[in-house]
């Protein structure tokens, strides 16, 4: 089976939900430089996007 | 004197047995002959490309070769009254395990060098049929040099002809049962509908993923995705595409034969019992996708007998 799936960054625009430790959590307010540091993130981390219902993003590690 | 001389005598007779006449030549050339065709009939380079190098291809003809010329050597030797020769077969057996833990090791070493893996299952089944295939070449050489033998009394022309077409038969009948079923014989496999709702990817209505959070992602999705519905046409198929393994090896040879640009996703509905199929091929041709799938071989261990599952607990003696 496949290996299981780690967090690698949470991007966020609420501080509220802005908590230390693992994984890394950015706290980004503007909506178009959130999508764009999600997705260059993504790239240097090899890893996918997912955008969760309250519009946060979270960097998954792809499953081989 | 006298008695020294008869003893050399039946040295001599003895060692006269052994030795092999043109007669055993044709019959032991034949029967190696038609066991190196069986190899070679079985020995396709088909759209899973495996072999699928020259070299390979030669080591598997070559291999072919030895177990033919051991199974053609085995009726002769038992003839001249050498059972001893008999346990050749037992080092035939040997070498065609080495022959599947090779292949196995093989394949499994460059798994990593895939996006898409095999998966062990489907490795497993590749290599158990190289062996299979091996044994296919020595019964065939085997039954074609027993059928010379018995008939060889007669007309030897007559004999190679008619061992030839017993060789044949054996291999075709041989080749016939080890030959498994195929995807598109238990389901059927239709294209699908790809839907995008935020970060969801839907197909035909029934969800697949939540990957595709970025805007570049759905578009992607959107524009070059493929996808494609599995159906089980009984229960039976249905038990037999849960197996992990061999919904692994659905994806390997839809992503084999057209490539594969990002995301490969293979889920199954619960509800309904279908398989979806879904990702961004390089080479953007549903139809060959399709066909890929649907020759897809139904792997050994996820192949389900109706028979033994219709009775109760599994057992056919209740």
């Amino acid at each position: 089976m496949s290996k299981s799936i780690d967090i690698l960054a949470y991007i966020t625009a609420d501080n509220k939900r802005v908590l230390s430790g693992d994984p890394l959590t950015l706290l980004i307010q503007d909506i178009e430089e959130q999508k764009k540091i999600t997705v260059e993130l993504a790239r240097a981390l090899r890893g996918n996007v997912v955008q969760l219902c309250n519009g946060d993003y979270i960097v998954i590690s792809q499953d081989r | 004197m006298e008695a020294s001389n008869n003893i050399f005598t039946e040295v001599e007779i003895l060692e006269a047995l052994k030795m092999l006449n043109s007669q055993d030549i044709y019959i032991i050339s034949t029967g190696i002959i038609m066991g190196t065709i069986a190899r070679i009939a079985t020995l396709k380079v088909d759209f899973r490309q495996v072999p699928s190098y020259p070299t390979a291809y030669f080591n598997n003809i070559f291999l072919g070769f030895v177990a033919a010329t051991l199974g053609s050597v085995a009726i002769p030797a038992i003839l001249t009254g050498d059972f001893v020769a008999v346990t050749f077969l037992t080092v035939a057996v040997q070498q065609f395990r080495d022959v599947r833990v090779a292949e196995r090791e093989s394949l499994g070493k460059l798994e990593h060098t895939e996006y898409t893996q095999r998966g062990e299952a489907y490795i497993d089944g590749i290599a158990k049929t190289f062996e299979s295939r091996n044994y296919i070449a020595l019964i065939t050489s085997l039954v074609t040099v027993f059928v010379i033998e018995m008939l060889r009394k007669n007309n030897m022309i007559i004999a190679i002809l008619c061992g030839v077409a017993a060789g044949a038969a054996a291999m075709i009948l041989i080749y016939r049962f080890t030959k498994g079923k195929t995807v598109g014989e238990i389901c059927d496999v239709s294209p699908g509908q790809i839907e995008v709702r935020g970060s969801e990817l839907f197909v035909d209505g029934m969800y697949v993923t939540n990957y595709l959070g970025t805007d570049r992602s759905r578009e992607l999705f959107l524009k070059e995705g493929i996808a494609m519905v599995l159906t089980p046409k009984d229960h039976k198929s249905n038990i037999t595409l849960e197996n992990y393994g061999q919904r692994q090896a659905i994806l390997f040879e839809a992503v084999c034969i057209v490539g594969v640009k990002r995301y490969k996703f293979i889920r199954r509905n619960f509800e309904t019992g279908k398989i979806i199929i879904s990702f961004i091929p390089i080479d953007n041709d549903l139809e060959k996708a399709i066909k890929a799938v649907k020759h897809t071989p139904i792997l050994e261990n996820s192949r389900k007998i109706g028979r033994i599952m219709k009775s109760s607990g599994g057992s056919q003696d209740e």
